[in-house]
């Protein structure tokens, strides 16, 4: 998962704090090779109610809504001003609202963590999906355009339109390559070893302490907690996941009654028993102790995102309209 | 994980013949679970090269979109090539179990006919204003990794072979 926001601990200060504790840095490699065995929990000072409030360790390291948007946006952006250049219109209506948007599917996403915890969505939705708005920018998928309109797009099998030379890749290769240039695409690249660049390491620590604290015996307990509190209402699950897995609604088109019950009765144990407390603190854990041993990567990483949000701020600016 | 990599395209073929293939692949994702690869040697052979590599970090892909998909599953988790079968679908499925890989691709239709779920290796976004999203548990809960429109990469070592449900728009 890609955590999106950013608040709590200040970068700076929890890396020099993690530098006094470790006294040495390490690899990406080395934060999914060795895995720390129960650490202690991160404390929290809050009750958590929705998984969107939670402030984890490695949150700063990593873009947030807004940013992954802008990403976005100026990606297609540019693709826009490159396809105009050749006379076409792409993506007549895209504008600034995908930002938000794009944030609020991301926010979707991190809300169903530990499972659905969404009261609100829950009341309208059950188990299933907010619809996505797919928005209004156009074609929805690029091989449904023109034959002349795509060969610009993607740059295949033509060099030129209409005498005017076709870049390498076309405009969308352009467009990322405007990204690249800027230092705008810093963070998160998915690098083939996996390793070499430090931007991936928050990512992989993030989810690699989900996964560990998934089997831990703290969170395995509030499990059979919540479990319990399900099972008294008449629902039988191991975890909250098996809940959202259930063939009867996922199998649904829709969210019956009877889903729409099981799954606010979901959240309410999970609130019950401190499910989201429990997961946060321990899964945060397995973050902190992760970044202990990595923190000369962590610094590096928080420099590229550094970068990386000065780009997108200077992009943003001399493109977005 | 936030995905950035961007389509470009190998279409080897006329446009047409890319909507026919669309189609045909279309009504397979139709028939839901267990869908049958029928056309892979065709589509094969019209986009030979795959998904395409661009540099270290990043690859272009254009095959989901000239399938005709928002959102592809491949079967291989290289990145730096070819990702072997795929899996294509127009909307948000939360269980992927029964759905096969039905698209084909290089290197030799690898995977063509395996299940879907909990054995992906990467995943491409057809659509030009959809975010995709694929998750570790059923039922759109779990560790994700997103993919933004246009875009494709490598699932995070969480959700390589650990794909059990996907939504896009």
């Amino acid at each position: 998962m890609n955590r999106l926001f950013r608040l709590g601990i200040p970068a700076t200060a929890s890396v020099l704090g993690l530098v006094l504790l470790s006294g040495c840095g390490g690899s990406a490699k080395a934060a999914t090779a060795a895995k720390p065995s129960l650490p202690a929990a991160y404390p929290t000072s809050t009750v958590y109610t929705s998984v969107l409030a939670m402030e984890f360790p490695v949150d700063p390291y990593e873009e947030n809504a807004t940013q992954s948007g802008e990403v976005d946006y100026l990606s297609l952006r540019l693709t826009q001003l490159c396809m105009k250049d050749f006379g076409f219109a792409y993506l007549p209506g895209l504008s600034t609202a995908m930002i938000a948007r794009d944030a609020e599917v991301m926010d979707v996403a991190r809300s169903r963590l530990y499972g659905i915890s969404d009261a609100t969505a829950a009341a309208a939705y059950g188990y299933h999906l907010p619809s996505q708005t797919g928005g209004s920018t156009g074609p929805e998928i690029a091989s449904r355009l023109p034959a002349a309109e795509q060969d610009v797009l993607d740059g295949q099998g033509v060099t030129t339109h209409h005498d005017r030379a076709v870049p390498v890749g076309g405009c969308i290769e352009q467009s990322r390559d405007q990204l690249s240039q800027a230092d705008a695409l810093g963070t998160d690249l998915q690098q083939q070893d996996g390793s070499t660049d430090p931007a991936a390491l928050p990512h992989a620590i993030d989810q690699n302490a989900f996964k560990d604290a998934q089997s831990d015996p703290r969170v395995l307990a509030v499990f059979a907690k919540w479990s319990s509190c399900m099972a008294a209402f008449g629902y039988h699950y191991s975890t909250p996941f098996a809940a959202a897995g259930d063939s009867r609604w996922v199998d649904a088109v829709g969210a019956s009654p009877a889903e729409i019950q099981a799954a606010e009765r979901d959240i309410s144990c999970k609130l019950r028993v401190n499910l989201l407390d429990v997961e946060y603190s321990v899964e945060s854990g397995y973050e902190m102790a992760a970044m202990a041993r990595n923190t000369q990567t962590m610094a590096a990483a928080e420099t590229e995102l550094s970068t990386e949000t000065a780009a997108l701020n200077r992009l943003m600016k001399q493109y977005a309209e | 994980m936030h995905l950035h990599s961007i389509l470009s395209g190998r279409r080897a073929a006329s446009l047409t013949a890319v909507l026919a293939l669309a189609g045909s692949a279309a009504v397979m994702a139709a028939a839901g679970p267990a869908s049958a690869a029928t056309s892979t040697d065709a589509k094969a052979a019209t986009h030979p090269a795959g998904i395409v590599v661009t540099d270290d970090d990043q690859w272009s892909q254009s095959q989901c979109s000239a399938d005709g998909y928002k959102l592809c599953l491949w079967y291989h988790g290289g990145g730096q090539g070819d990702g072997g079968a795929g899996f294509g679908t127009d909307s948000s499925i939360s269980n992927l179990s029964g759905y096969t890989f039905f698209l084909g691709g290089s290197p030799n239709n690898e995977g063509l006919g395996d299940a879907v779920r909990n054995d992906a290796g990467e995943i491409s976004n057809g659509s030009t204003d959809c975010v995709d999203v694929v998750y570790y548990s059923p039922g759109w809960s779990g560790s994700y990794d997103y993919v933004d429109p246009t875009f494709g990469g490598n699932l995070s070592a969480t959700l390589n072979n650990e794909d059990a449900s996907v939504a896009t728009c």
